[in-house]
């Protein structure tokens, strides 16, 4: 793949994300109707975005592992709009005005989801052979 | 907030969204860049993905202070597509699974911890309250 190419892969993939994000913490806000639950709402994005991720990430594994690229689709969900949809810079932002609860789950849940998406998708196994603990 | 609930699809609030996009996308291609370049330089994506993150926050709490309309292009946008929680957790999903223990404590509470100063300080920085 082009660097043009992935680059507008990845551009594309970040403006969806980011949309989505913008669009579903407004959309979460307005159902709960109550204008505090932008942090709840950021934590159901990143959580969400991160158990997606995980899921992609497996997928993609098992493409390359059956002698796949997956370059197209690495560049345009995973790295785009996944890491569009989720922020860190928001969640700490978020975390700076309060929300100790908000930000001790994010923290915790993220990686496992992450992880749960992974096995989920069935691509990676509970630790790859031959790496030490 | 973005825009007020039940006014999403107002034009302004479309505006607004297209503010949000074009500052995403530009984030998302320029944190690619950068895990691109620790990876293949340090063979550590980990690193490109803390380097973005802790660029993200410097970013968001140097603009704290800037205006509401460049605040979805800037804060929103472009540092909302500069970091990324999802890669994160992939990086620290993988540590977990080959069993480094101290990656694992880097990327969550360490990255947390620097880059939730490193917020606070651009923001005092830029004018604004800590």
């Amino acid at each position: 793949m082009t660097a043009a190419r992935r680059m507008a892969l990845v551009a594309s993939g970040g403006a969806a994300g980011g949309v989505a994000r913008a669009l579903l913490a407004v959309l979460l806000v307005q159902a709960v109707e109550a204008p505090h639950w932008s942090a709840p709402a950021l934590l159901a994005v990143n959580l969400s975005g991160s158990l997606f991720a995980g899921f992609l990430r497996g997928l993609l594994e098992r493409e390359q592992a059956g002698g796949g690229e997956g370059a197209a689709f690495d560049a345009f969900l995973l790295v785009g709009f996944c890491g569009g949809f989720t922020s860190y810079s928001g969640f700490v932002e978020a975390a700076a005005g309060g929300y100790p609860w908000i930000t001790a789950a994010t923290l915790v849940l993220c990686p496992f989801a992450a992880l749960l998406g992974m096995h989920l998708s069935g691509g990676y196994p509970a630790r790859p052979a031959g790496i030490p603990r | 907030m973005i825009c007020a609930a039940g006014d999403i699809f107002t034009p302004e609030a479309l505006i607004v969204l297209a503010f949000v996009a074009v500052g995403c996308a530009l984030g998302s291609v320029v944190r690619d860049g950068i895990i691109h370049r620790f990876r293949t330089r340090a063979g550590r994506a980990d690193l490109g993905v803390l380097a973005a993150n802790l660029a993200a926050c410097v970013l968001a709490g140097g603009a704290a202070s800037l205006g509401s309309a460049l605040h979805p292009l800037v804060v929103v946008g472009f540092a909302g597509g500069l970091s990324t929680w999802s890669g994160l957790a992939i990086e620290v999903a993988g540590a977990m699974r080959e069993g480094r223990w101290t990656r694992v404590l880097l990327h969550v509470p360490g990255a947390f911890a620097i880059a939730l100063g490193v917020y606070l300080a651009a923001r005092v920085l830029a004018g604004g309250a800590a």
